[in-house]
This record gives structure tokens, sequence and C-alpha cells, in this order.
């Protein structure tokens, strides 16, 4: 055995793992693109998903905007319909106007029933970000089953909403009647709780995100015309063009009273001094939630600012008589009246 | 019974219509309801402790409590204290492992080995079994028990000591800053720790961390933790190698301070490999994160002896045990087996010399990895065996020369064997960066449930481990 035989050797067998890895590559790229079955599904659920949308929202759908919200030709959206309309799902009205069938609407509220589903676990047990949540489930609804679907709702308790605000349909196929308006249609001076925010398209909704807007928040009208909308949320003026307003869903609130000022957080209490919980932000997720009330922050909990770490980011609070490290993330979600020094 | 079918039928509806009603009424208030309850329940409680449990106030013993937390994690304090404590516990068990190593490799392969080996001879056993059982299984498991039994009484009881006394959610505390920017938990900071005792115990640790995904990241990196099988191999190397560098009464300092920089290097792969999987495979926001201080207690002395010497130390060395018998078999067959009058292990070197060469290793150092797969701690045995073969002395008398465990003959007979610096550099840092034991592997499976993540926790530091010692000795080529 001589030392240039055993170089070839190693370039012999470094070559051949380098071909495997290869194969491995072209093998998962061949099987992951190509599954004609799965992919007409995926078009048939999505367009009675449009269907029936717009009939929720009382809108009428037609060939256009169905191929425009589906992003396909106008002959595929053709052919599209013809199989609807043999599998019984959908119909014509007319010249244009498309209709679910009763058959249709069943199959659609289901899909919307695993869609709405995944996103609350997501949302509830997972760490995936907000702008995941959507595309995830528009995934995960063509593959699972309903049965599955139930699965996992029981074991989250049965949730009556997604995270974004929609309801989920039960079951039996219910769902309440669309209720809210368009933020864009409020009237300045009213009082209203958003409901909904769209998710899509993505971007719009990152913008709305970024800016701190989400279901349950309440937010009090100023004004509005055609080229702004400003109102105040959390304590802050915050402005929207009328057409990310219109991706926002309210309903209006019978009460007055309205906290103008910004409310104030854990984080905003220095250290060694007290303050007094008043609530959690809507906007924390329900496991971080859920935890935050098994430490004890609930309203009327003292809570004293103890330890602060190099970097100011986890401190340490007195709750219940326990010390509890949070990084600022968490404490960020509980809302204080903060305690004058004694 | 005739009767119970129509009945059981309007029961069943008049359920179902009830439930409907439930679920009209939280759509119409909202998905908060176990929320409310929980309030309820809480404030409920509040108002009933309130009026019955009288506060006595601050006491002294919160007082000082408090002012021990204000320093040991203060900025300037902190961190130094936390080195400090650390390297104490290290020290402690470097020095305190050397007396009873020394003591239990005199009496398990000095004194019995030979007496052993009398017996066979006595009773006339046949040389293969005499071979397959006294020089390969219990050599080898004497060699385990020798070097890991000490360091693992000595270092067990120290951490468990900590971990009672309540510093370690200080630790955590003080590290979480870190952990958060790589994406990581800031318990992980407690499985790292674990780790430096025994990776197993470490993974099984990172059960603490209750989000999935980072619980999978502190599993993936907590082989970068220096576990107590590769400290010895760490501290003969660096004693042999680069302590005697510094003129003599530095050496101990200089060798200590390469073992500590190797453990460093360790912490920080396992906070970059942690960022890497944050940032690819293991997207994901960081999860809630909270954190009990629990007030500073005595400790209790019985409970820590029980936890750390029966609980952790017999377990984990048993394990080894288990683990030492089938691989001490294997390196005896393959030093014994022969053709053309050269041994299997020979020619398998010979193979892997120049690839490992390459890599500022050798083919030995190689075979050594792949045998001590079920226990880093046979590792540098192994090496030392298989180098005493190669320059050409009998299997026989090799396993005996492992009996000479002082790192001067030590020294002679790796520097015999061909090695350089480069050679113990590299071994060190493929000590640190290699794949985890066969223990841990399988640890990490029953953790996971999945052979996707054991083999990322299995080839990430194999990968990253070649890369670096190719790295290295590039280099050491350029200014060599």
């Amino acid at each position: 055995m001589n030392a240039s035989f055993l170089t070839v050797t190693f370039w012999i067998l470094a070559s051949a793992l380098l071909l495997f890895a290869a194969y491995r590559w072209w093998f998962k790229y061949v099987f992951s693109r190509k599954n004609p079955e799965l992919e007409e599904k995926t078009l048939i659920e999505d367009a009675l998903k449009h269907l029936f949308d717009n009939e929720y929202k009382s809108l009428i759908s037609t060939a256009l905007s169905l191929s425009s919200s589906l992003k396909i030709s106008k002959e595929q959206t053709h052919s599209l319909l013809l199989r609807m309309e043999t599998m019984n799902l959908a119909t014509k009205i007319g010249e244009d106007q498309l209709q679910l069938t009763t058959e249709g609407r069943a199959y659609a509220l289901k899909v919307i029933r695993i869609h709405r589903i995944w996103e609350r676990y997501l949302a509830d047990e997972t760490g995936y970000h907000e702008d995941h949540w959507h595309n995830n489930a528009d995934q995960v609804e063509h593959k699972m089953t309903l049965s599955q679907a139930n699965e996992i709702a029981f074991r989250l308790g049965d949730p009556v909403f997604d995270p974004h605000g929609d309801p989920i349909p039960g079951v039996d196929g219910t769902l309440p009647a669309f209720e809210g308006v368009p933020l864009s249609e409020v009237t300045p001076g009213e009082i209203a709780r958003i409901i909904h925010v769209e998710d899509e398209p993505l971007p719009v909704y990152q913008q709305l995100l970024a800016m701190g807007l989400f279901p349950g928040l309440e937010i009090k009208v100023l004004q509005i015309d055609h080229q702004k909308i400003s109102f105040i949320a959390d304590g802050e003026e915050k402005i929207l063009i009328p057409a990310f307003a219109g991706h926002i869903t309210v309903k209006p609130q019978p009460y007055t009273a309205f906290n103008e000022q910004k409310s104030l957080t854990l984080t905003d209490v220095p250290l060694g001094s007290k303050a007094i919980v008043t609530g959690i932000s809507a906007v924390c997720r329900r496991q971080h939630k859920r935890r935050l009330m098994d430490l004890g922050v609930v309203p009327g909990t003292e809570i004293e600012v103890m330890l602060e770490s190099a970097g100011k980011n986890p401190r340490a609070y007195r709750m219940l008589n326990t010390i509890i490290a949070l990084r600022n993330q968490q404490a960020s979600m509980v809302l204080v009246e903060p305690l004058k020094a004694s | 019974m005739e009767n119970s079918g129509p009945n059981i039928d309007q029961q069943a509806k008049e359920l179902e219509s009830l439930m409907a009603r439930v679920r009209d009424l939280r759509w119409q208030f909202g998905d908060e309801t176990y929320d409310l309850y929980l309030e309820s329940v809480y404030d409920a409680s509040q108002k009933i402790v309130s009026a019955v449990v009288k506060k006595p106030g601050e006491t002294r013993a919160l007082k000082l409590e408090t002012k021990i937390d204000r320093v040991v994690t203060s900025k300037k304090w902190g961190f130094p204290i936390m080195f400090l404590l650390l390297a104490a516990v290290f020290w402690f068990t470097i020095v305190g492992t050397n007396y009873p190593s020394q003591w239990l490799s005199l009496l398990l392969v000095d004194t019995v080995h030979p007496w052993l080996k009398s017996m066979a001879e006595l009773t006339e056993l046949p040389f293969w079994i005499s071979g397959l059982l006294i020089d390969g299984i219990y050599l080898t498991t004497a060699w385990v028990v020798s070097v890991m039994l000490p360091p693992m009484a000595i270092f067990f009881p120290m951490f468990t000591l900590l971990e009672d006394f309540g510093y370690l959610p200080r630790v955590a505390f003080n590290l979480d800053n870190v952990y958060r920017k790589v994406g990581a938990h800031g318990k992980q900071a407690l499985t790292m720790s674990m780790g430096f005792g025994c990776n197993v115990t470490g993974v099984i640790a990172s059960r603490i961390i209750d989000s999935p995904r980072e619980r999978l990241i502190a599993i993936i990196t907590n082989n970068f933790s220096l576990c107590n099988g590769r400290w010895p191999t760490q501290i003969l190397i660096a004693t042999i190698f680069i302590g005697s560098l510094a003129p003599s009464y530095l050496g101990g300092i200089v060798s200590a301070a390469s073992v500590i920089a190797v453990a460093l290097l360790g912490i920080f792969m396992s906070l970059l490999v942690s960022w890497g999987l944050h940032k690819t495979v293991l997207k994901g926001e960081a999860s809630s994160f909270s954190l009990e201080l629990p007030p500073y207690r005595p400790p209790r002395i019985k409970t820590i002896l029980y936890t750390s010497l029966i609980d952790r130390t017999l377990v984990v060395l048993g394990r080894s045990v288990m683990f030492a018998i089938p691989a001490g078999m294997v390196i005896w067959l393959s030093v014994n087996i022969s053709i053309d009058g050269k041994s299997l292990a020979f020619y398998l070197t010979e193979w892997m010399d120049p690839v490992a060469l390459f890599f500022g290793l050798n083919g030995i150092i190689f075979l050594a990895y792949i045998i001590a797969i079920p226990a880093n701690e046979i590792v540098l045995p192994t090496i030392l065996l298989l180098t005493v073969l190669g320059s050409s002395v009998s299997g026989q008398e090799g396993m005996t020369m492992i009996s000479a465990n002082s790192a001067l003959e030590t020294a002679d007979i790796l520097k015999a064997g061909g090695w350089t610096l480069l050679t113990a550099v590299n071994l060190m840092l493929f000590s640190l960066l290699h794949n985890p034991c066969s223990t841990t592997i399988y640890t990490i499976y029953k953790e996971t449930k999945s052979l996707k993540w054991t083999m990322y926790a299995t080839f990430i530091p194999i990968v990253l481990g070649l890369v670096v010692t190719f790295l290295v000795a590039r280099i050491w080529e350029i200014f060599g």
C-alpha cells in the first residue's frame, strides 16, 4: 500500500459522497414538486374559499374575481369552473355570477374550519411568528382531515375564534353572521374594538402588525377623509391610508369611556419601585398569558422590580412573595399602574 | 328498557342544542372564559389571603437575600463571580482527582490485573479466553473506572451543592441576555452546565425547557459542553504537550488555562450553533422566559451526597462500564487478529493515515474515535495502546503498557508515535468537536423521538471538528 493509492481512495470516497448528496437533492426536488392530485385539490378548495368569503361578506363572485384571487389564467379558471360544476360544488347564475351549492358551502366551511383551527394551534402552542401562521395554514388545510382538526380543536379547548379574530366554523358547519365594519367606515369620535386584521396580502399584514394593531385592541377614531384615517390606539395617534384601513374590521362599542393615555407596562417601572397589575395586553399569546397568570400576574397583584441583569434584560420581579425573572418581551405584556414610593 | 331509547335520543338532542347555544354565546362574548375564570380564582384567593394571613413585614433573611442577589447578578461582579466559581469547581476536580486515580490504577491495574493473569495461567485458560476477558474487557473497564470515578465523585457533589444552594438559577439569569440574542432559551445555560458533567444528564435536563423549538436547540448543542469523559483527555494532553512548553513553575497554570480555553471555545460553539439553527432549520420566536429565583437555603448535605453519588455518579459510571466491555473486546480483537503478521488495527490505521494527517491528526486517533464511540473516556487508552503497537511492540505487552499512566511515560509513548504539538492541539479540538458518545446519541433519540434531529446532533459537531482541525492544520503549515 503506497501513499498515492491511498490518496486516490480518499478522493474516490469524497466524490462518491458528493454524488450521493446530489442524488438525494435531485430525488427530493423531483418528488416534492409534482403531485397533480394535491395540486387540483388545492385549487378547488382555494376557489371554494374565495366564493364563500365573498358570500359571507355579501359580495359577488365572478370568473374574473376568481382568476385574480387564485392568480391563474382565464383558461385555467374556465376549466376549473367546469370541474367544480360537474362535482356539484358551484353553479353559474345569469351571465357571470358564481354561487356555491349546498355541498360546496359545506366543503368550504370544512376547509375554513381546518385552516382556522390550525392557525389557532400555531398561535397558542408553537413559537411560529405571526406572519408564518397564514401561509402555513394555507398548506396544511389541504392535507389535514377534518377529524384530525377536530382532535386538535378538542385539545385546545374548542376555540371559537382564530388568532386574527375570525370565527371558527362549528363542527356542524355553522358560522355566526358577519358583523363589524371596515375601519374606514367608522364615524369620527366613535370608540371601536378591532375584531379582525386581514392577513392577506402579507406585506400589508406585516405593516399592520408593526404598527401594533391586533384583534382586541380598542381604538378611538379621530378623523376620516379620503386621504387618511387617524385614530388613537394604546395612547398613541396612528394614521392609516384608507386602502390599509379596509384591511381592519372593527365593532363599534356602545360606551364612551376611553383611556387615551399610553398604558404603562412592567418594563416602564424603574428598579426598586412597585406597581399594581391592571391587566395583560391583548396581544399576548395565550400560552404566554396563561403562564403569566399561573405566576400570579392578575389584576390587583403588587409587583416590585428586584434585580436587573447586565443589559437590563431580563429583570427579576417579586410577586406573591417569590422572585421571578422575566424577559422584557414578556414584561411589556403586563399592564401596570405604578405605585408612588412610600 | 324499551322506553329508554327515545328518552336518550331526546337528552342527546337537548345536550346538542345546549352546546350550540354555548358556542353562540362564546362567539358573542369572546373566547376568554378560561382567563376570566382564572382571574376570578386568583382574585378570590388574594382576598382570602389578605384577610387571614398576617404579614410580619420584610424579614432579615429576605433583606440579606436581596443583598446577595444584587451582588451575584450585578454588572460588575456577576460574570467574574460566575467564572471564579466554575473555575474553582474545575480546579478542585483536577487537583482532587490525581491521587485517587493513581490509587485506583495501582489497585485495579497494577495489582489485580497481574493477579488475574497469574490465576489464568494456574488454571491453564486458553490464550484467547484470558486475553479477551482479562486484557481486553477487564483492563479497559479498570481504566475507565480509575479515570472516571474520582472526577465524577468530586465534580457532581460540588455541582449539586451550587444547585441546592440556589446559585444556578442566578447563572441562568445572568446569561439569559446572551442566549436571547442567539434565539435560545435562558435555561440552556443550566443544561449546558449540566453537560459539563455528562452530556446525557444535560440532554435529559433539557426537559426543563418547555418550548419544543428551544428544547431541540438545547439538546443539539449540549455536546459542545466538554463532558467528564473528555476532561481527562484534555488535561493529560495539555499537561504533556502545552504545559511543557512553559517554564516548569508555570506549567500547571498554562495547561489549566489551555483546557479552560477549549471549554470556552465549546461554549462559544454552542452559542454559534444555536444561532445558526435559530436562523435556519429551527426558525421561530423566542418563547416566554420565566424563571423562579428561589430563596437561598443552607445545603442539605445528605440529599446532595445521595443525588450526586447514587443518582448521578453510579448511574453514569455503570453505563460507561457497560459500554467499555464491548469496546474492550473490540480493541483486543483488532490488536490480536493479524493478517500476514500485522494486526487488523495496523491496517486500518495505515489506511486512514493520509486523510487524518491532512487534518493534522493521525490514523490512530481516527481509529480510536471510531472504537470509542460508545464512551469518550476510552479514547486515550485506545490511542496509547494503538500507538504502542505501531512502534512494533506485541499486543500482550502493549496491553500492559497502558497501565503506565503517569504523564511522563505517556508522553514518551506518544512522542515515539510521531506526535507533534499540532497533533496535540488538534486532538484537543477534535475531542471537543466530534460526535456525542453512543449513549448520548441514544438519549437524544429517546428525548426527541426523531431520527432527523438525532442526525443533526451527531453530524454538526463532526463537520465543525473537521473544519476547525483542517483550518488549524493549514494555518500551522503556513506559520510553522
